[in-house]
């Protein structure tokens, strides 16, 4: 059983953060659970890596966290990865609205390692080209 | 263990919005409750499973409740599914 606060990042290039947590506020009511990076958004924005320490700060001690960042590949990513060695941080690359949702909602209470894998299984799923799925759908229906 | 069965009334069906609400709803109780639609049967614990399922408005859904606390969660369950209607 996880006895550390879970805690949850989107870490995103731009305002992309922003509307992830817009529609989870939206969907699920849970917007306020998440922290946000939204990196390079003007030339104020603080460096990346030092969000990401004062962020990170307290992960290991009593938090665990789950971040999830868009590009795998990506600067903000790569740097994700310095900032948590040795810390209690699980990053999740090229995440989708599905899987963030699935994730914040699972029981605080149970392993986040299982919680993940489970989650990105079935978060692949949700990956779909609808007309595909239609014409599919059609022509069964019409064998 | 307690079953449940209801036509879902809201014309959109489980879709996402509550969904989440259902799976919120769910996780109130120690109860284990799965949701079942023709031959697919999921566990209300996540938001995906449930989505996965395609409830959509005039289907017919049952609802399979077990746990120390089945009665509670059976009543907080009629109330959600006699109030989604939208």
């Amino acid at each position: 059983m996880n006895t550390k606060t879970r805690k949850f990042l989107i870490a995103t290039h731009g305002a992309l953060a922003g509307g992830f947590r817009s529609s989870l506020e939206l969907i699920a009511g849970v917007g306020d659970s998440v922290h946000l990076l939204q990196a390079y958004l003007d030339e104020s924005s603080p460096p990346v890596d030092e969000e990401l320490a004062r962020i990170l700060a307290g992960a290991g001690v009593d938090e665990e966290w789950v971040v999830f960042s868009d590009l795998l590949g990506g600067s903000i990513t790569n740097q994700l990865v310095q900032a948590a060695a040795g810390k209690d941080v699980h990053i999740i690359a090229g995440f989708n609205l599905p899987l963030l949702i699935e994730i914040v909602l699972a029981d605080p209470e149970e392993p986040i390692a299982g919680i993940l894998e489970a989650a990105i299984g079935k978060a692949r799923e949700q990956l779909v080209y609808v007309n595909s799925l239609i014409n599919l759908k059609n022509d069964s229906e019409n064998a | 263990m307690i079953t449940k069965d209801y036509i879902i009334r809201a014309p959109e069906g489980i879709h996402a919005r509550p969904a989440a609400a259902l799976v919120k709803l769910t996780r109130q109780f120690k109860a284990v409750i799965q949701l079942q639609k023709g031959e697919k049967k999921v566990a209300l614990n996540s938001l995906l499973n449930l989505l996965s399922v395609g409830a959509k408005g005039g289907d017919t859904i049952s609802l399979f409740i077990e746990g120390e606390d089945e009665g509670v969660a059976a009543d907080a369950m009629d109330r959600f599914f006699n109030d989604l209607k939208e």
